[in-house]
C-alpha cells in the first residue's frame, strides 16, 4: 500500500508540474481526489487495512492528499501567471478603447447652463414664461404703446391682434411683478422670435436670457456691478467692459454693455466693425411705468433689468460666424461641441 | 443718421480728432457706428514739388516731370497745359481711388514711365476746376511730402449715428451739435435764433384736424428758378445719404438734414384754387405719390389738399401733381408739425416710410418750424432765385412749456453716485434745459421743446447720469435683500435628461419653432387630433415657417432629411422643446413640453470591437430604460397593442404608461409613408415623450431601504409560449401571483426555432428570491419556485424548456 502511495505520489505530482493549463489541471484532480478518484478510493478502502497499518497509512494518505492539493493550487497560481502574461505579449494598447460613444449638448444649450450658473451663484433664480404672449406683456406693460415708435426696434409676428411671438424674454418681467412682491432676483431663459430674414448674424427664432432684480435701494452702480462680474466671468477676468447710454422704453437709465473685441483685443477687426468692441447685452433701471403697470410703489422700490443674446455670446466664445449653423441641426457642426 | 463732420463744424468749433469725437459720442448715447471719410482714397495724395519738366520725345502735348516729395523724387508723365517746374502740386500715388472709383496705379505712357497721376481740383473731388492741374499756393502747413487733404485742412468725415427712438432731436445736424456743445462745455453758432413773423401771403390755409396738425406754416415764393444744384449742396446731401433732385426740392433736404425740420414744396401754379387745406382724407380719395405710386386713402389719413383733391399725404409724402420741377415758378413751402401717432399710423398704412414720416412719428421741435421755414427761404432765394411774397403760420394750439421736476437724492441713490445740486443744474443747463430752481430738495426746470422724450423726474435723472458720464458711475454689489426662492423643479430635471442622453451617445438638436403646414400634414394626423389644432403665424416670413409645430417628429425628421443629405446616416438625436396647440379656453394657445428620441443608421459603426449592425427598437427602448431609471420613473410599462400614432409603422410602436394609468410617452418605428414624404432612409426609429408627465412621475424623493441581511437564491427557468404572449403579460401574470420571497424576475433569454415548435417562443426566466429575516432554505425556494412555475405553465399553457 505504502508503494502504491508513493507511485501515485510520483505520477500524480510529476503531471501536475507538466500541465499546461486549467483544464488539464482540474482532469488530474478528478482522476485523483474526484469522488471515484484514485486517492479517494484508497482513502475509503483505509477502514478495511489490518488495524495496525491503519493509522500508518491513513497518516501518509491524507499527507500525501494535502501535498497533491496544494500542488494543484500552487501549479493553478503558476498557470494563471503565465496566461496572464501571454495575454499581455502583443497586447496594442493604441487601439481605441471600448467606449460608448458620447453625444453632446446643443451649444446653446451648453452657453445658457453656463450663463445662468453664473447668475444663480449671484442669487438669481430661474423662471420662465410663455413663449407665445400677449401684445399687453410683450410691449404695452413694458412701456411700448401701440403705435410707439419703439416697436420698430423688433419686427414682430402676430398670431392675431394680441397675440404675438415673444421678441424677448422682457415680458416675463411684467408677468413675475404681477404676482410677487420685491426683493426679487430672477433670471428668465428662453427661445425668442423676430420677423427677420435669415443671414449670418440674423435668424428668426434665438435665445436670449432676462434678469431682473428689484428692492429697495438697487441703483445703476450695483448693474454695473452685477454685470461687470457677469462678463468677466463668461468671457475672461481681464476683459474690458463698458456701459454706454442707449434706450429701452423699459429702463432709464439705459445701457448698452460692450466688451473688448475678444477677436482683436479692441485694436478694431471686421468682427467689431473696428471699433474694438461688441455689445453684448441690454440693460437699464426699470422704467418707473413699468413698476406702474404691475402696481409697484415707485417711491419704494427700486430695480434693474438686463437682457442678453445667447448665440451672440456662444459665436463670441467659439468663435462662429455664421448664426444659422445653430439650427442646421448638422452633426458636422453639433459634435463639436 | 449720417452726420458730416464740416456740416457739424458751422455749428459748434469742437477741437478733437474724428475718431475721438466719434468715441465720446458714442459714450454720450449717440452710437456712431461707422466713420467714413468722405475723401476716401485720397490717403496718398501728396503735396509734391515739380523739380523739372521734360517735353515728351513721342508726344508733344505730354511732359515728363521730376516731382520731389521731399525725401523721395518720382517720375510722372502730364497732359496738364499748366504744369511748371517749381509749383507745388498734388500727386496721386499709386493706391490712390480717385472720385469715380479711378484707381491709380503705375504705368507707361508712350514708354516713359509714370509713378502716379498730377490731379485737378475737379479729378479730386475738392474743386471744379479742369482746365489743369491743381497748383496751391505756397502757406502755412502746406508743405511737400504731406497728404494733401491733410494739409489743406479739408479732412470731412460722414458720423454714421444710431439714433434711438427717444431721441428725434439727433435726427438732424443742428441736433448732434447740441449734444456736442453739451459735452464738452462749449458755444453752438446757430440755432437759437428767435422766430421772425412777417407779413400774411393772399393764400388761403385752413386746418381743419387741429388734434393731428398742431402748426401749419407756409410761405409762397415767385420767380424761382428751378435746375440742378450747386455741387458744394449735392456732395453733402449724397454723403448723408439723399439723392439730388432740383435746387428747390434738395434746399427742403438740406434743410430737413440740418435741422430736422421735414419740409415740403409744391408747384404752386398747380394748386386748384390756390387754397391749402390739412384735413382727413374723404372716402374713395386717391393720390399718386412722389414715387409714382397711386394710392387709396383711408378717411383717418390726414392730407394736405387744395380746394379739390388731396396734394401730399401729410408727414409722409406729396403727391406728384403739385410735384416742382423745370417749368415752375411758383412755390409754396410747407412746414408743420402734425400729431406723430398720426403719421405713423398712416405710415404703417401705406407701408411707406420716408425720411419726412420717420421724424414726424418721433416728434419733432414744435418751435423749430418757422426757424427750418426761414433758412429754406433763405437757401432757395441763394440757389435758385426768386424771392419771398409772404408767409403764413397758423398755430391753433400752441406749444406750452413743460416743467418737470427733480430731487437730487433720489437722481443719487437711483444712479448710485453722490453729487449736488448745483452740480445737476449745471449738467442741465448743458442740454438746453432752463433751471427755475435749484435747491438740495428739488430741481425744477423748463425742459427744450425739441426733446419730447423729457417728461418726468427719471427722465431728467437719465441725463444726468449721460452727461456725468456711466463710465465716472462706481461699479458696486448691488444692495439688496437676500431671496430665497427654491428653483423651479424642472430645470434640474431637464438638465438631467439631457445630460443622461448625452452620455447615451444621443446629439441635442434645436429646431425653429415653426414649420411648414406640410411638416405636420406628413405624419397623417386625424382631424380631431389635437396636434391638428395649429397654430398660424399672420405674417411668416415664408410658408415654409408659417405654422407652429405641434410636436416634435416633424422637426427631427427635418434634422435626419438634412444630416443625410450631408452623408451622416448614423443619428441619435434627440431635441426638447415646446409645441403648440390651439385651444379654445384662455387667452393664449396652450404650450407644451415635449422629449422626443430618434435612432436610425447602425449601432458604433466606427468601432473596432463592440456590438455591431443596424440600430433596432430595443436600442432606443434601452435608452428610455436608462432615461427612466436616472431619473426616477418607476412602474411604468410598456402597452402595445393600442391605437397608434399615425406616423408609426403599425403593430411596431407601443404607449410607455406610469402606474396611475398617465400615458408617458410612445415609442415606435417610423411608418414608410412619413419616410416618403420627407425623403429620407430607414428604418428610423423614435419615442415622443411629455415633459409634464415625466415631470410628475419623476420621484424626487429618495428614501433609503435598508442592505438585505440574509443571500439571494436564484432559479433560472426557461418556459415555452405561445408567441401572442407577451413578456410583459407574462411579468404581469408572475406578479400576481408572486410568492412573498420572490424579490424579482428577469428575462434573461428569448429563443425562437428547433426545437421550440413554430408559433412558440422559449422565454428563459431568472428568479430571484430573499427573505428578509432569515436564510431560505434550498427546499423552501424549490417548492415556492415549483409552485409558481406550475401556475404559470397552466395559465398559459406552456411547457418547461429542458
Amino acid at each position: 500500500m505504502r508503494d502504491r502511495l508513493d507511485k501515485i505520489r510520483a505520477q500524480v505530482l510529476e503531471a501536475i508540474d507538466s500541465t499546461s493549463d486549467e483544464k488539464a489541471l482540474e482532469d488530474i484532480r478528478v482522476r485523483v481526489l474526484g469522488r471515484k478518484g484514485e486517492l479517494t478510493l484508497i482513502l475509503k478502502t483505509i477502514g478495511r487495512l489490518p488495524l495496525e497499518e491503519r493509522p500508518e497509512i491513513g497518516r501518509l494518505a491524507n499527507r500525501l492528499k494535502e501535498e497533491i492539493e496544494e500542488s494543484i493550487r500552487a501549479r493553478k497560481e503558476v498557470l494563471r501567471r503565465l496566461y496572464r502574461r501571454s495575454q499581455i505579449e502583443g497586447l496594442d494598447l493604441t487601439l481605441p478603447g471600448r467606449c460608448r460613444p458620447l453625444g453632446s449638448l446643443h451649444p446653446i444649450t451648453q452657453v445658457m447652463d453656463e450663463v445662468c450658473y453664473i447668475f444663480e451663484r449671484m442669487g438669481f433664480t430661474v423662471v420662465h414664461g410663455p413663449e407665445i404672449e400677449l401684445d399687453f406683456y410683450n410691449f404695452e406693460a413694458l412701456n411700448i404703446p401701440p403705435d410707439h415708435p419703439a416697436r420698430d426696434m423688433q419686427d414682430t409676428f402676430y398670431i392675431d391682434d394680441k397675440v404675438l411671438l415673444r421678441t424677448h424674454t422682457s415680458p416675463i418681467q411684467a408677468r413675475v411683478m404681477e404676482t410677487q412682491r420685491p426683493p426679487l432676483r430672477i433670471i428668465a431663459p428662453g427661445k425668442v422670435y423676430r420677423c427677420d430674414s435669415s443671414d449670418t448674424s440674423h435668424t428668426p427664432m434665438f435665445h436670449q436670457l432676462e434678469g431682473l432684480m428689484v428692492d429697495r435701494d438697487v441703483s445703476f452702480a450695483g448693474l454695473k456691478g452685477v454685470l461687470t462680474s457677469f462678463v468677466q466671468q463668461v468671457f475672461d477676468p481681464d476683459t474690458h467692459v463698458r456701459f454706454r447710454p442707449s434706450f429701452f422704453p423699459f429702463t432709464e437709465p439705459s445701457a448698452e454693455v460692450d466688451i473688448q473685441c475678444v477677436m482683436c483685443k479692441g485694436k478694431g477687426c471686421r468682427i467689431c466693425s473696428h471699433t474694438g468692441w461688441l455689445e453684448v447685452l441690454g440693460a437699464g433701471m426699470v422704467h418707473p411705468e413699468v413698476f406702474r403697470h404691475v402696481g409697484y410703489d415707485t417711491e419704494r422700490f427700486t430695480g434693474f433689468a438686463f437682457g442678453l443674446g445667447i448665440e451672440r455670446i456662444a459665436m463670441l466664445k467659439f468663435g462662429i460666424d455664421d448664426i444659422r449653423l445653430f439650427y442646421d441641426n448638422d452633426l458636422r457642426f453639433l459634435q463639436q461641441f | 443718421m449720417r452726420i458730416l463732420t464740416s456740416w457739424l463744424k458751422e455749428f459748434v468749433a469742437f477741437k478733437v480728432p474724428v475718431k475721438a469725437l466719434a468715441e465720446d459720442l458714442t459714450m454720450l448715447g449717440l452710437e456712431v457706428e461707422e466713420i467714413e471719410s468722405v475723401h476716401k482714397g485720397l490717403d496718398s495724395v501728396i503735396i509734391g514739388h515739380v523739380e523739372e519738366t521734360i517735353p515728351h520725345p513721342r508726344a508733344s502735348h505730354l511732359k515728363i516731370c521730376r516731382v520731389s516729395l521731399g525725401r523721395e523724387e518720382v517720375q510722372v508723365v502730364c497732359g496738364a497745359p499748366n504744369v511748371k517746374e517749381g509749383q507745388l502740386v498734388a500727386l496721386a500715388r499709386p493706391g490712390t481711388v480717385l472720385p469715380g472709383d479711378k484707381v491709380i496705379r503705375p504705368t507707361k505712357i508712350y514708354g516713359v514711365r509714370s509713378e502716379g497721376m498730377l490731379c485737378s481740383g475737379e479729378e479730386l473731388g475738392i474743386g471744379h476746376d479742369s482746365t489743369g492741374i491743381l497748383v496751391l499756393e505756397p502757406g502755412p502747413g502746406i508743405n511737400v511730402g504731406r497728404p494733401l487733404i491733410e494739409a489743406m485742412g479739408i479732412d470731412d468725415w460722414v458720423l454714421d449715428i444710431g439714433v434711438t427712438a427717444n431721441r428725434p432731436d439727433c435726427l438732424s445736424v443742428l441736433g448732434v451739435a447740441r449734444e456736442v456743445s453739451a459735452m464738452y462745455d462749449i458755444p453752438l453758432y446757430r440755432g437759437q435764433g428767435s422766430e421772425v413773423r412777417t407779413q400774411g401771403s393772399e393764400i388761403p390755409i385752413s386746418i381743419e384736424n387741429p388734434e393731428l396738425c398742431r402748426r401749419y406754416a407756409a410761405a409762397v415764393m415767385e420767380g424761382v428758378k428751378v435746375g440742378p444744384s450747386p455741387d458744394w449742396l449735392i456732395t453733402r446731401l449724397e454723403a448723408s445719404g439723399i439723392r439730388s433732385i432740383n435746387n428747390v426740392v434738395d434746399a427742403t433736404n438740406y434743410v430737413l438734414m440740418e435741422y430736422g425740420q421735414p419740409l415740403h414744396a409744391f408747384d404752386l401754379d398747380r394748386l386748384i384754387g390756390p387754397e391749402v387745406m390739412v384735413r382727413t382724407a374723404r372716402s374713395g380719395e386717391t393720390i399718386t405719390t412722389l414715387d409714382g405710386r397711386e394710392r387709396e386713402l383711408q378717411s383717418d389719413m390726414l392730407v394736405i389738399a387744395d380746394r379739390e383733391r388731396p396734394i401730399a399725404i401729410a408727414g409722409v409724402m406729396g403727391g406728384s401733381e403739385t410735384e416742382v420741377d423745370v417749368d415752375t415758378g411758383q412755390i409754396l413751402l410747407e412746414s408743420a408739425w402734425f400729431t406723430p401717432v398720426q403719421i405713423r399710423r398712416t405710415s404703417r398704412a401705406l407701408k411707406l416710410s420716408t425720411e419726412a414720416s420717420y421724424r414726424f412719428e418721433r416728434g419733432i421741435d414744435p418751435n423749430g418750424v418757422m426757424r427750418a421755414l426761414y433758412r429754406v427761404i433763405g437757401l432757395i432765394a441763394q440757389i435758385a432765385g426768386g424771392h419771398l411774397v409772404g408767409t403764413t403760420d397758423i398755430y391753433p394750439r400752441p406749444y406750452r412749456d413743460r416743467e418737470v421736476s427733480l430731487r437730487p437724492q433720489r437722481a443719487n441713490r437711483l444712479i448710485g453716485i453722490d453729487i449736488g445740486s448745483e452740480k445737476m443744474a449745471d449738467l442741465l443747463k448743458r442740454i438746453g434745459i432752463k433751471v427755475l430752481y435749484a435747491g438740495d430738495k428739488e430741481i425744477r426746470a423748463i425742459v427744450p421743446s425739441y426733446r419730447p422724450d423729457l417728461k418726468e423726474e427719471v427722465d431728467l435723472i437719465e441725463e444726468i447720469a449721460r452727461l456725468y458720464g456711466f463710465s465716472n458711475i462706481p461699479t458696486l454689489a448691488p444692495r439688496a435683500r437676500i431671496v430665497t426662492q427654491a428653483p423651479d423643479p424642472s430645470q434640474g430635471l431637464i438638465k438631467k435628461i439631457k445630460n443622461v442622453l448625452m452620455a447615451h451617445g444621443m446629439t441635442e438638436v434645436i429646431s425653429y419653432s415653426f414649420v411648414s403646414p406640410r411638416d405636420i400634414d406628413s405624419l397623417g394626423f386625424s382631424r380631431d387630433d389635437p396636434r391638428m389644432q395649429i397654430v398660424k403665424i399672420q405674417n411668416p416670413l415664408s410658408d415654409d415657417q408659417s405654422v407652429m409645430r405641434t410636436n416634435l417628429i416633424s422637426s427631427l425628421m427635418g434634422a435626419v432629411a438634412r444630416n443625410q443629405a450631408h452623408r451622416n446616416q448614423d443619428l441619435a438625436l434627440f431635441e426638447l422643446g415646446a409645441v403648440f396647440y390651439n385651444s379654445t379656453s384662455g387667452e393664449l394657445p396652450k404650450e407644451e413640453q415635449r422629449l422626443a428620441l430618434l435612432y436610425t443608421g447602425s449601432r458604433h459603426s466606427d468601432l473596432w470591437s463592440g456590438p455591431k449592425g443596424q440600430i433596432d427598437i430595443f436600442d432606443l427602448k434601452g435608452v428610455l430604460e436608462g432615461l427612466f431609471q436616472a431619473i426616477r420613473v418607476s412602474e411604468w410599462k410598456v402597452v402595445s397593442n393600442t391605437p397608434h400614432d399615425p406616423f408609426y409603422l403599425p403593430g411596431s410602436s407601443a404607449r410607455i404608461v406610469w402606474r396611475d394609468g398617465s400615458v408617458l410617452g410612445t415609442f415606435g418605428e417610423v411608418a414608410q409613408d412619413v419616410l416618403d414624404a420627407w425623403d429620407i432612409n430607414g428604418p428610423i426609429f423614435v419615442s415622443d415623450l411629455s415633459m409634464d408627465s415625466i415631470e410628475r412621475a419623476s420621484c424626487r424623493q429618495i428614501t433609503f431601504c435598508p442592505l438585505p441581511r440574509y443571500p439571494a437564491v436564484e432559479r433560472d427557468t426557461a418556459i415555452v409560449v405561445s408567441d401572442q404572449v407577451s413578456v410583459q403579460d407574462l411579468m404581469d401574470y408572475i406578479s400576481t401571483k408572486a410568492p412573498e420571497v420572490l424579490e424579482g424576475v428577469k428575462v434573461f433569454d428569448v429563443y425562437r426555432g428547433r426545437p421550440v415548435p413554430e408559433g412558440s417562443k422559449s422565454i428563459g426566466l431568472r428568479f430571484r428570491y430573499r427573505a428578509p429575516d432569515r436564510t431560505l432554505s434550498d427546499q423552501a425556494v424549490s417548492k415556492a419556485h415549483r409552485r409558481l412555475i406550475r401556475s404559470v405553465l397552466q395559465y398559459y399553457k406552456a411547457e418547461l424548456r429542458e
